[in-house]
């Protein structure tokens, strides 16, 4: 029974628990976001999202939510490249966030919801 | 030139590249999808790819253009709109950034090698586009230290 406990959730031993910050789960989003192709930014929060920190502005444009379970819920708020399939680029971020934020938490990803705000035409 | 007259075969030439094109993805479809690792690693690549070839293939036997502009247009517009998965959109994206170069010349032989390196440099330009600015800054920016390292 325990051994099947730790086997369900690797950050629960015995020797303590591990735990991962809701801004530690943005950061992994905010970096894998803007790997996508046809991001070409996260929403910002108008002339607040000009003051962020380098550090603070990775998280821009994302919320994480745990569950009591800790089942992760991303939103996330895109810009897109103006002349793309919107529905293509969003389910790529869609499939990528929850791919990677999963394999690199170990934690389960329950929903990711994509926002695109805004489309933009790059020169 | 306006009218049927002007497209002088271009149609029956792109049914023929765009068919090729098709069959060469339908029959490799299976080893691509084998090959997929990035950016998630679904397998799926080479369905993606063959699904939007397959709606370029539609655009070009529907199409009512009578002109090499609507012409290049109705594909660019096939590609987008059929695009599958992420290579599909970067694959509609560097249709239409040759149909754009395209759909510009005029005349039966104009397309000749030039217009072709043309082309496949607007395909290419359109291609990065859509790749985050901050990624290609943050990398010019590193290659400008290094200029500037260098020449200290």
């Amino acid at each position: 029974m325990k051994a099947e406990h730790a086997l369900s959730s690797p950050l629960d031993s015995p020797l303590g628990r591990i735990t991962i910050s809701n801004d530690a789960i943005a950061h992994i989003v905010g970096e894998t976001a803007r790997e996508c192709y046809g991001v070409v930014g996260m929403a910002s929060r108008g002339a607040v999202g000009k003051l962020l920190g380098k550090r603070e502005r990775l998280k821009q444009g994302i919320q994480i939510a745990r569950e009591p379970d800790g089942g992760v819920t991303i939103d996330l708020h895109v810009v897109v490249e103006y002349g793309l399939n919107l529905a293509e680029v969003a389910s790529t971020i869609r499939n990528r966030v929850s791919y990677e934020a999963g394999r690199l938490t170990g934690l389960p990803v329950r929903s990711v919801e994509v926002h695109i705000e805004d489309v933009r035409r790059s020169s | 030139m306006s009218g049927n007259g002007s497209l002088n075969g271009d149609l029956e030439s792109l049914q023929r590249v765009v068919g090729a094109a098709l069959a060469s993805l339908e029959a490799n479809r299976r080893r691509i999808d084998d090959l997929n690792v990035y950016p998630v690693p679904d397998g799926d690549t080479g369905t993606n790819l063959t699904m939007t070839m397959r709606a370029v293939a539609e655009a070009v036997d529907e199409t009512s253009a009578a002109s090499r502009q609507s012409l290049a247009r109705d594909v660019a517009r096939g590609a987008l709109m059929g695009a599958r998965g992420n290579s599909g959109v970067i694959f509609s994206q560097i249709v239409r950034g040759a149909a754009d170069v395209l759909g510009e010349t005029a005349g039966p032989s104009s397309i000749d090698a030039h217009v072709a390196a043309q082309a496949l440099r607007g395909a290419t330009d359109a291609a990065y586009r859509a790749v985050l600015g901050a990624v290609v800054i943050g990398r010019l920016r590193r290659d400008r230290r290094t200029c500037e390292h260098r020449g200290r």
